[in-house]
């Protein structure tokens, strides 16, 4: 019996031959990454630890994405809190509003193929998309690793999706992540791994891949992952990650197998009662929308715009629907105006904002009204998650929520004539 | 022995403090807003030792700390349910706060009086005279509840390791 990825992983970082699902295990941690929101929880628990000195400040990343530009009073500290610990500590990788932590730490190369990261931010899943072991955790666990460099762990048993043939016309890696919570709803991979293979796979890009791992989260996921494979190394070299930590699997045992034939999804939602309740897009054609997101996390990088771009270019936003296009980062931002992607959102009527996760949890650029119907691209719509209680959102693929933008209502894509 | 605060699956850290008031000074000011979209009462009427009780997946959603905390600072030291999403589970550890993972947590309604015997493992509910066994946290989990939390248990660690 063969291991699989998260235990071998697991395995190597703990220093351990053999590992199986159950076993408390102590692992060395490659990167710890803390955003605004908590530095300066994470700031004060380590005061009260007896390390004066974190373990190692190359490995630990700073991220201000959530509050900027600063949305409140108390923003501004939290960035000096950021800075000044970082000063401190010699920590060097400190990026202040340059891109959303799940986009940024990808692209800047502080994760790579089996390496072992935990950051602040419940989306920490979304790493594995290169193969790497990745969760979230607290401020007080982050302060721990922070001094220590190490954190215990319950090895996960693994549930496995299997992949096979190719998507649909209209359907994307968001439509895939939809179908997954459907069939496992919203704790369905309660402190479980998510494990992705199958002849699918290598069509899917690394964006792609992204989506999937960062929603693995809202089925309760402790970590979702894709095994390296080609994508894998040619996107690490550009970002020049780290490759010693490389692992691959070999026909593993699973907890469970799932598979999944892409050849017979269709493009999805989530239904505002929350990110389990999937329905297929042609259960809610004609719902009248008051705004359209496309961006975060889940579904802001270039290859989204693009789809999204395709669909609008030429054409007029109605009067009723505010477009919100957010770029995950800076540098996702500079293409989009290069390649004159961005005019394509102004000309259409839409608004183009700074990098970050304002809208995503209601804090700012984009808050909903009581009565406010909204289609978006992120990963959450718990009640009352971006704006008053009463605000509806369907969660969607990128293609979905320009699609229905154009026609002010909810509308299918694969009836769209502009898609690639 | 306290009052039961039934709430049911789901039960996001959104719910459990609203993101809007992440911004207020400190968890006491916060912790009026517990459970706000929930219970709008909950903040101000919740009595030290009464119980949270929840169905599935009690906690899931985004990693924010202040979600146990607030809890805590209300006076929150157990929290049944049938399942935790794993942050939170970490986070009420971490923090002092015993989740315990139980299929009572089906049975048990709003204001129902419960008494919890942490020392060994049982709850009973007044209400329907049922009595429950759980399996009591050991190991590692348990050195950091009896320590109060894992900056505790840290320092103490140190402070016996040298």
């Amino acid at each position: 019996m063969s291991n699989t990825l998260t235990e071998k992983i697991l395995a190597r970082a703990s220093g351990q031959n053999i590992i199986t699902p159950g076993d408390i295990v102590d692992v060395d941690v490659n990167t710890a990454f803390v955003h605004d929101v908590f530095i300066s929880g994470v700031v004060e628990e380590f005061s009260k630890l007896p390390h004066k000195k974190v373990w190692n400040p190359n490995n630990i990343v700073f991220i201000a994405d959530h509050e900027v530009p600063a949305v409140s009073e108390w923003a501004g500290e939290c960035y000096k809190t950021m800075l000044r610990f970082a000063e401190e500590q010699q920590i060097k990788k400190v990026h202040i509003a340059e891109g959303v932590c799940h986009q940024l730490i990808p692209e800047k190369g502080y994760i790579g193929p089996g390496m072992v990261l935990v950051g602040t931010d419940s989306h920490s899943t979304t790493h594995g998309a290169l193969g790497a072991f990745a969760s979230g955790i607290g401020t007080t666990e982050m302060a721990s690793v922070l001094a220590t460099g190490k954190i215990w762990l319950r090895v996960p048993e693994t549930i496995h999706f299997e992949l096979t043939g190719v998507l649909p016309q209209g359907v994307y890696a968001k439509d895939i992540v939809l179908s997954m919570l459907g069939i496992l709803g919203a704790e369905g991979a309660n402190y479980k791994a998510i494990e992705i293979t199958g002849s699918a796979v290598e069509n899917l890009s690394i964006a792609d891949r992204l989506t999937i791992c960062n929603m693995a989260v809202e089925m309760g996921a402790k970590n979702a992952l894709f095994a390296p494979d080609e994508k894998t190394m040619a996107y690490i070299q550009q970002s020049s990650a780290d490759p010693s930590f490389i692992t691959t699997i070999d026909a593993p045992q699973y907890d469970r197998t799932i598979n999944m034939h892409l050849n017979d999804i269709k493009p999805m939602l989530a239904f505002p009662k929350g990110v389990d309740d999937i329905h297929g897009v042609d259960e809610a054609i004609g719902r009248e929308i008051h705004e359209a997101f496309i961006g975060s996390c889940t579904n802001g990088r270039y290859e989204d715009f693009v789809v999204a771009a395709n669909i609008i270019r030429g054409k007029r936003i109605p009067k009723h629907v505010r477009l919100i296009i957010t770029p995950a980062s800076m540098s996702i931002y500079k293409r989009l105006i290069a390649d004159g992607i961005a005019l394509d959102f102004i000309d259409a009527g839409g608004m183009i904002t700074n990098p970050g996760c304002g809208l995503c949890y209601g804090k700012h650029g984009g808050v909903l009204s009581k009565t406010d119907v909204a289609i978006t691209s992120n990963n959450r719509n718990f009640p009352g998650r971006l704006g008053h209680k009463d605000s509806k959102v369907y969660l969607a693929s990128p293609a979905t929520v320009a699609w229905s933008a154009v026609n002010g209502k909810i509308s299918d894509p694969m009836e769209c004539n502009g898609l690639l | 022995m306290g009052n039961a605060w039934k709430f049911g699956d789901n039960i996001d850290t959104d719910q459990i403090i609203p993101s809007q008031y992440l911004v207020l000074p400190t968890i006491k000011d916060m912790s009026k807003h517990a459970m706000e979209p929930q219970h709008p009462d909950f903040g101000k009427t919740f009595t030290p030792g009464d119980i949270i009780v929840g169905e599935v997946n009690f906690g899931c959603g985004s990693s924010r700390e202040q979600a146990p905390l607030v809890l805590k600072e209300l006076g929150v030291q157990v929290i049944i349910a049938l399942d935790f999403a794993r942050i939170f589970f970490r986070n009420c550890i971490n923090n002092g706060i015993l989740p315990i993972e139980h299929p009572c947590a089906k049975e048990i309604s709003d204001k129902d009086i419960l008494e919890i015997d942490l020392q060994n493992g049982v709850i009973f509910n007044q209400n329907t005279q049922k009595k429950y066994h759980f399996n009591k946290i050991e190991g590692y989990l348990a050195e950091i509840l009896d320590a109060g939390g894992l900056p505790e248990y840290i320092v103490k660690r140190k402070e016996k390791n040298g």
